[in-house]
């Protein structure tokens, strides 16, 4: 998935009103949480756990546990 | 055809619904404990404390309200998912209300709430439009109102508190049914 794309995705998941970068902290609530564990699972076939997405504070963070490689500039 | 699923009790997809007519003591102390907790009513317009007695009686009083349509929620390992409410406001157009079971509170179980709370309306009840208002403070309710595509009805102040009025139709229902659905898989409690 494209860079802005992908940043696109998580703003629109997590409803924030700026735009992300790569090292944006990012808040991530029940729903939130949910939505991102649906996502990475269609988008990337990553399976994670609720408890996996609470530790993650940041883009960084969520791009790690996708790959990197699956992030295009 | 209304007033009559309004006091029944039903099981869908697994869940069982149990009608607040047939809950006993225990179960309607339950419900008490979830919606005492603080987390639970300070979302509510009545966000204080209810006593026992008045619970009870207000339970007891249902039976006879053939307005009034409440739900406990069970899941098939026996555990109390949460509340789901209709007020009949006029013909086939209802308030509703919902909350979690705070022990489950974190775990993405309000959009499953309200995901029911359409389903059962709209599809088992018959009502053609459902409504809510929302204190502008709860957040997460809003999202997913959001998801569920709510209409915006307007705005009200009650007791300094600011309110969203929403509405849902069967419009919007068969809208985000589908995707809130998918969601639904990944909900782990």
């Amino acid at each position: 998935m494209k860079k802005e794309d992908f940043l696109k995705e998580i703003q629109d998941i997590l409803v924030l009103d700026e735009e992300l970068n790569m090292n944006s902290p990012i808040e991530i609530d029940s729903l939130g949480n949910l939505m991102l564990i649906a996502f990475l699972d269609e988008n990337f076939e990553v399976r994670v756990t609720a408890e996996v997405i609470k530790k993650i504070n940041n883009v960084s963070q969520l791009v790690n546990l996708i790959g990197k490689d699956k992030i295009i500039d | 055809m209304i007033e009559e699923y309004l006091k029944k009790s039903f099981s869908v997809d697994g869940i069982r619904f149990k009608n607040f007519s047939e809950l006993d003591d225990s179960e309607s102390l339950e419900v008490l404990k979830m919606r005492n907790h603080i987390l639970i009513r300070k979302n509510m317009s009545h966000s204080s404390e209810i006593d026992i007695n008045n619970h009870l009686e207000f339970v007891k009083s249902l039976k006879n309200k053939k307005d009034k349509g409440y739900w406990l929620l069970i899941d098939s390992n026996n555990n109390l998912i949460g509340v789901i409410t209709f007020s009949v406001l006029k013909d086939d157009i209802a308030e509703i209300g919902n909350y979690v079971n705070p022990i489950f509170l974190n775990k993405g179980l309000g959009i499953l709430l309200n995901y029911y709370t359409q389903k059962i309306g709209f599809e088992k009840i018959g009502f053609s439009k459902l409504t809510a208002y929302v204190k502008k403070t709860n957040k997460e309710a809003l999202k997913i109102h959001n998801i569920l595509h709510r209409n915006m009805i307007g705005n009200r102040i009650m007791n300094g508190e600011q309110y969203l009025d929403i509405s849902f139709d069967k419009c919007t229902w068969e809208k985000s049914k589908k995707s809130v659905e998918k969601l639904l898989e990944y909900i782990e409690f």
